[in-house]
């Protein structure tokens, strides 16, 4: 089955205060703000999602909460522990149907786009280096979600989807 | 949660189940969409338990009672595989609703009140001839706005009356699905004439307790 997958890292985040568990570190102001006009121009691209999948990790949260306007109504989100760890066959399980969206964290998201696009394993050594992705940053890849099996179709700065949303207003 | 995993005591799959419909109405006060299937599957999945438990233990002496005690040990093996796996869903909901920032008050009382516009509307519906499916809506929305209430630590005993009613009529409805609907209790049971008896009943209490509390919980 064909999925169009967006890969997106969270958004800004505030540092860990002492003793903060890492877990529990919220969006800043700015960040929440910026990946919201990011979230404009991916709208303004056309993206839609049935599926939304996030690390339960409340940065992951609070930036797929700014995913929300782009569900579809019978969309669904799901909080999934396989995005707070490196990729995992469970992971791909997940990724059910039509448009997903994973929100998570690197460097296990660029490992992930670099599995399922070249068929790379962290594991296995070599000098494959993993695609980077900043804050708020999206990869959009398409194909069966599998290792080696999907395209990478754009590597979305935040900056760019904010000037994208910003020129349609 | 140890209670409802042990599985002696149904209370506990049944205070589970609360605490999932609580923190969803906490959710709701903050207008907040993520987590939100996530506790909508978990009630999905410990609901047929928690229906199983009642009928049953409602039932002891029935002839069908062993059909039930199967379905309802299946479906306790898949509840309780949900919440032991680690790496499931359950334990990323839990570990989310861990680190979630509480909701500012002003919020919440905006939500609050969109919760009651929610029970307004739905309420409408019950003029007439009102279907099992509008009462149904009726009793989901009465139950966010009462939990949505008690998160802001207001008490309403219209709230609970009319929850109350409507949860009975519910606990009837499912009682009449899942024995006369789908011909586990055969023509002639005692169990099934006094469950059809029941839901007229339930159904016109609940529609009185609507008449006489809905005009008050509904206006701001």
């Amino acid at each position: 089955m064909i999925v169009e997958l967006y890969v997106v890292r969270h958004a800004v985040a505030e540092p860990a205060g002492p003793g903060q568990d890492d877990a529990a570190r919220p969006l800043t102001a700015d960040g929440a703000r910026e990946f919201a006009r990011a979230v404009a121009g991916l709208a303004t691209l056309g993206v839609r999602l049935d599926l939304l999948l996030h690390s339960p990790a409340l940065r992951a949260v609070e930036t797929a909460e700014l995913l929300v306007p782009l569900l579809e109504r019978d969309g669904e989100t799901r909080v999934t522990p396989s995005l707070a760890r490196a990729p995992s066959p469970e992971l791909l399980l997940e990724i059910a149907r039509g448009r997903v969206a994973l929100v998570g964290h690197e460097p296990w998201l660029g490992e992930l786009a670099l599995s399922l696009c070249l068929g790379w394993d962290p594991a296995g050594g070599g000098d494959g280096r993993p695609i980077a992705l900043g804050k708020g940053s999206v990869a959009w890849l398409s194909g069966e979600p599998r290792a080696g099996a999907m395209s990478l179709r754009a590597l979305w700065p935040s900056r760019a989807l904010r000037a994208v949303g910003k020129r349609a207003r | 949660m140890p209670v409802a995993l042990r599985g002696e005591d149904a209370e506990g799959v049944h205070q589970v189940r609360v605490c999932a419909g609580r923190l969803a109405a906490w959710l709701a006060l903050g207008r907040r969409r993520i987590l939100w299937d996530d506790l909508s599957w978990l009630r999905r999945i410990l609901g047929p338990v928690r229906d199983l438990d009642v009928l049953i233990s409602a039932h002891r002496s029935a002839p069908w009672l062993p059909a039930l005690e199967r379905e309802h040990r299946e479906r306790r093996r898949e509840l309780v595989a949900a919440l032991r796996d680690r790496g499931g869903r359950f334990a990323g909901l839990v570990a989310a609703l861990r680190v979630s920032r509480p909701i500012e008050a002003e919020r919440a009382r905006a939500g609050l009140e969109h919760l009651r516009r929610r029970l307004a509307r739905a309420g409408e519906e019950l003029e007439g001839d009102a279907d099992l499916e509008a009462l149904h809506r009726v009793r989901r929305r009465l139950r966010r706005l009462r939990y949505g209430s008690e998160w802001l630590g207001e008490r309403r005993g219209d709230l609970e009356e009319l929850q109350q009613a409507f949860g009975d009529l519910n606990d009837l409805a499912i009682a009449h699905r899942r024995l006369v609907a789908s011909g586990i209790a055969p023509e002639g049971d005692p169990a099934r004439a006094k469950i059809e008896s029941g839901l007229a009943e339930r159904r016109a209490a609940a529609l009185e307790a609507w008449s006489r509390l809905g005009a008050g919980v509904a206006r701001a």
